[in-house]
């Protein structure tokens, strides 16, 4: 069966003076977020001094919210908090990392270096997620260091994985399944690189690389000094599978192939299942798809130009409610097609037609087109432990 | 008034002379005598004038009682006349032993029988062999607690090993208890008393004057909190105890002592196997008692000293390798003919010994209690998992049940006055005085800086007192805290390792005037700090090794450099 843009939500006049209000919106209304961000010297904050703080194993809060956009989360475990009070312990921190894979491809050694990795710093669990990337989870303070080093080594990062930033751009799993496929897959690298963040400090806090001399080199057209005002999500369909579950994402792209031959892809914006419990004003919402684009140059300005409609128009008060769905919603499709047009220079063609058949992944052995077989393992929850039989055992039994 | 032979003299001399040479001889002794009332004013009247006048008093001290008595005795022996050098053992110069004519020791002694640290290399110098002291007249006082089973053993054996060299011994050892006062004056009144009519040779003194006193306070605290600080999957079980009792009297820096029992369960095995009447009574240290108590709460049954078992094979009359065993396992493997063989054996036990713990609290910030930081010691005996009697006890004490405990003053490991700083060293259980300390400070408003280096296995489970610690970091009493966790990464890291690696802010803060505090593990930990140390004066002192070594004497003679360490 095929999937349709079917949200086709009109903003009430309520959202449409409350979007105008949030325009003009003084530093005052601004989430305390936003404070952090714009005050972080391009996401540096006192990480390094955090660090460096022997005597917890957290890191301070402004700085938490900055981590994030190194690809870390501060967690701690919440059913020990009571006991770890009662032995005059502080809460048991650890931290999340997740690696930057676009369309969640990486090579066996770096796949292997990952285990080790995770054997020697996390919990040895590796994670898979359902946005095609790895983490690790359970890294003490002292350990994120050498753990973004070694992933360095083996030429991984975990930039902007987290955060009001774009993340982890996702892809049809298996570039080798047919020529096109690969084609295809280049895009989510190249989106990715695209959107990256250009501030140097993620090599300098944690590869020790030099401090920049002239702060102009790291200057950030695109995010400027405030990133984006939430996450933004970013896939890349091949019909008829829609397996990443493309309008579920700030930006689906759809690949049109016609003839056997990539055309351009179907652009679909403001998608997002999630709600927040008792806030009846956040919804989910299905991308809509807004047109059609031919030619890498113009697909990846298109792209750029959606995030930069997104910074500048997204809430920035309401964390809630400040996903590019709002955003669309609050100024309609055709207000937010035409400010993409007007950005990119070009208008958006018609969508092309397309047709989603099924929503898998195909275990087992499947054969691509040249004829070479591979295996898709099933993993259940995506946890695997840095256990080489219990790892062969999961997937190859 | 002369004795007959001076009287003798004098007629003779008087006989034999001219009168102008009387007359002269009149003037020469008018002139004398009015020389040595000058001096008679000046000496006290207690002992008249003392014929001797240059005598050593050296103290070996831990807690510090030693150094006050032979402080006290110094300033006794200049009001008699007598030039008293005073000096800590530590800094005595081993070489001046052979050239001493008068020499007084006033040293004391640790739980296992041991000299202080401070007196250790005077001990073993007195120990070799090769010299002798024939010149030397001394006497030694000695200070214990009878409450251990070597009771002042260190002072026995220094008063026994300087007659060996060939001292002369002119007051008996004295041995005293913890209520020393009595006991130790009148062997100084009995020292002035011999020096003030030397010339004479020493008589041969008996060897041991002692009399039997006690003298500490005896409390009962009721538990209030016990809970392991130790996370889950450490290697390590610290307990934090809280307990309250009246009218408690301690300061910073002492410990609290207490006596384990046994475990009901291997003395009743012990009676079995032995078939001797529990309930017989016997008088110990005079006091009636019965056998089952005797052996629950005063006498050391497991973990036997080899002297012991040496005195118990001598009595069963068989051979036994020389080990530390527990007496239930002496009986199984070397059983007793009859009851009143094992009376006999009952004779050779010793006490059970106190233990001593420093206490981790204040009694300005919790008032009313004493708390305790004590690691559950655990250790292995032909394969099998043991825990050490007290802490075992400890760790398993629940909330109002009751405990006894005296305290131990430590007059050595006292805090300075407010406006000073402090450098604290104190890993593992070691942080337990300096928990108190930096409470004490925080409670009084001290304005003194406080510098604290703490070290466990890993930071998540064994961050002793964590919260604590970070929430005085907060309020900025604790100025600087310094942590160093062996395990968490591949090269074990030490406290030393971190002195060193704030070497020069370590060494501007001696050079302001800190003090330095160590508390833990005598070996390695305590000597590992000290080679820190000195090579932090060496290297941010820019100091040769002999002045580095000058320098941290000094620290020493100036009470700057403390240590607690066991």
């Amino acid at each position: 069966m095929g999937y349709k843009a079917c949200h086709t939500s009109h903003p009430t006049p309520y959202l449409m003076s409350l979007s105008k209000k949030n325009e003009q919106m003084s530093d005052n209304n601004l989430s305390p977020i936003e404070k952090i961000k714009q005050a972080s010297d391009g996401l540096r904050g006192t990480i390094e001094e955090g660090l460096k703080d022997e005597i917890t194993g957290a890191i301070s809060e402004d700085d938490q919210a900055l981590l994030k956009f190194h690809g870390m989360y501060q967690q701690d475990d919440r059913d020990r908090r009571e006991e770890r009070a009662e032995k005059k312990l502080e809460r048991l921190y650890s931290f999340m990392i997740r690696l930057r894979l676009p369309g969640g491809f990486l090579l066996p050694e770096q796949w292997v270096a990952t285990h080790h990795i995770a054997g020697e710093n996390s919990t040895g669990v590796i994670k898979i997620t359902t946005r095609q990337t790895l983490q690790l989870h359970g890294l003490i303070k002292s350990k994120i260091k050498p753990t973004i080093r070694a992933f360095s080594e083996a030429r991984l990062d975990s930039i902007a994985t987290c955060g009001d930033i774009n993340r982890n751009v996702i892809c049809a799993a298996h570039p080798m399944q047919s020529p096109i496929h690969a084609h295809v897959h280049a895009y989510a690298s190249k989106i990715s690189e695209l959107l990256m963040p250009k501030t140097k400090a993620y090599y300098e806090i944690w590869l020790g690389e030099e401090k920049l001399a002239d702060k102009k080199e790291e200057e950030d057209p695109l995010y400027q000094d405030r990133y984006l005002p939430r996450k933004f999500k970013i896939a890349i369909a091949i019909p008829p599978n829609n397996d990443i579950d493309v309008l579920a994402n700030d930006i689906g792209l759809i690949a049109i192939i016609e003839n056997n031959e990539l055309k351009g892809f179907n652009i679909a914006i403001g998608g997002g299942l999630s709600t927040t419990h008792g806030n009846p004003a956040t919804y989910a919402r299905l991308a809509s798809v807004i047109g059609f684009i031919a030619g890498e140059e113009n697909i990846l300005k298109a792209v750029y130009a959606i995030a930069t409609i997104q910074r500048d128009f997204g809430n920035r008060s309401d964390r809630k409610l400040a996903r590019l769905k709002y955003t669309v919603d609050r100024h309609g499709l055709a207000w937010f097609k035409e400010e993409v047009e007007r950005r990119i220079g070009m208008a958006l063609e018609k969508p092309r037609h397309y047709t989603f058949t099924e929503r898998k992944d195909y275990y087992g052995w499947q054969q691509t087109e040249e004829g070479l077989w591979y295996y898709t393992p099933f993993v259940e929850n995506g946890r695997i432990l840095d256990d080489e039989k219990s790892f062969h055992e999961n997937c190859f039994a | 008034m002369l004795e007959s032979p001076k009287f003798k003299i004098i007629q003779e001399l008087i006989a034999s002379s001219t009168r102008e040479e009387l007359i002269w001889l009149n003037g020469y002794l008018a002139g004398i005598v009015s020389q040595s009332e000058e001096e008679a004013d000046q000496a006290s009247a207690i002992s008249g004038k003392s014929s001797v006048n240059k005598i050593t008093i050296a103290y070996g001290t831990e807690t510090g009682n030693s150094k006050k008595i032979a402080g006290d005795f110094a300033a006794r022996a200049k009001k008699n006349g007598i030039n008293a050098k005073l000096v800590s053992l530590d800094q005595y110069r081993l070489n001046d032993l052979a050239k001493e004519e008068y020499f007084f020791a006033v040293i004391s002694t640790q739980g296992d029988g041991e000299p202080p640290a401070a007196a250790k290399k005077f001990y073993d110098h007195i120990h070799q062999n090769g010299f002798r002291l024939d010149k030397l007249k001394y006497s030694v006082l000695a200070l214990g607690d009878t409450a251990y089973p070597l009771y002042c053993k260190a002072g026995e054996d220094v008063d026994g090993q300087l007659n060996r060299l060939g001292g002369q011994r002119i007051v008996s050892l004295q041995k005293c208890d913890v209520d020393y006062e009595t006991d130790a004056g009148n062997w100084f009144a009995e020292v002035l008393q011999k020096l003030s009519n030397d010339g004479n040779p020493a008589r041969a003194m008996p060897a041991i004057v002692s009399k039997k006193s006690t003298g500490k306070k005896n409390y009962t605290g009721t538990i209030l909190t016990n809970v392991i600080l130790n996370d889950r999957g450490s290697n390590k079980q610290t307990h934090h105890l809280e307990i309250v009792s009246d009218n408690l009297d301690y300061q910073p820096g002492d410990s609290i002592g207490m006596v384990p029992e046994n475990s009901s369960a291997t003395v009743e095995a012990i009676i079995a196997l032995t078939s001797i009447d529990a309930n017989k009574s016997l008088t110990y240290r005079n006091e009636k008692i019965n056998i089952f108590n005797l052996l629950k709460k005063k006498l050391n049954i497991e973990y036997l000293p080899e002297r012991v078992v040496r005195k118990y094979a001598g009595l069963v009359k068989q051979e036994i390798p020389e080990t530390r065993i527990g007496l239930l396992n002496l009986l199984k493997i070397y059983p007793v003919k009859d009851a009143a063989q094992f009376e006999a054996v009952i004779n050779v036990l010793e006490p059970i010994s106190p233990r001593l713990y420093s206490i981790s609290s204040s009694p300005e910030a919790h008032t009313g209690e004493v708390h305790l930081t004590v690691a559950k010691d655990s250790f292995k005996i032909n394969e099998e998992v043991k825990y050490g009697l007290c802490s075992d006890l400890l760790s398993r004490l629940v909330p109002d049940e009751t405990i006894d405990f005296y305290v131990h003053k430590n007059a050595q490991f006292k805090l300075p006055a407010a406006d000073k700083d402090i450098i604290l060293i104190g890993p593992g259980t070691g942080i337990a005085p300096f928990r108190s300390f930096i409470a004490e400070r925080d409670a009084i408003g001290a304005s003194g800086k406080n510098w604290l280096f703490f070290g466990d296995q890993h930071f998540a489970t064994d961050f002793l007192y964590q919260t604590e610690f970070q929430n005085w970091i907060q309020t900025g009493v604790l100025t600087k805290m310094s942590v160093a966790f062996s395990r968490d990464q591949q090269q074990k890291v030490y406290v030393q390792h971190k002195m060193l690696k704030h070497g020069a802010e370590f060494f501007e803060w001696l050079q302001a005037g800190a003090s330095i505090y160590v508390c833990g593990a005598k070996e390695p930990m305590s000597v590992d700090v000290e080679n820190a140390l000195l090579d932090i004066i060496r290297q941010f002192g820019n100091k040769k090794d002999a002045e580095a070594m000058a320098y941290l004497d000094k620290l020493k003679e100036e009470g700057r450099y403390m240590k607690d360490v066991y």
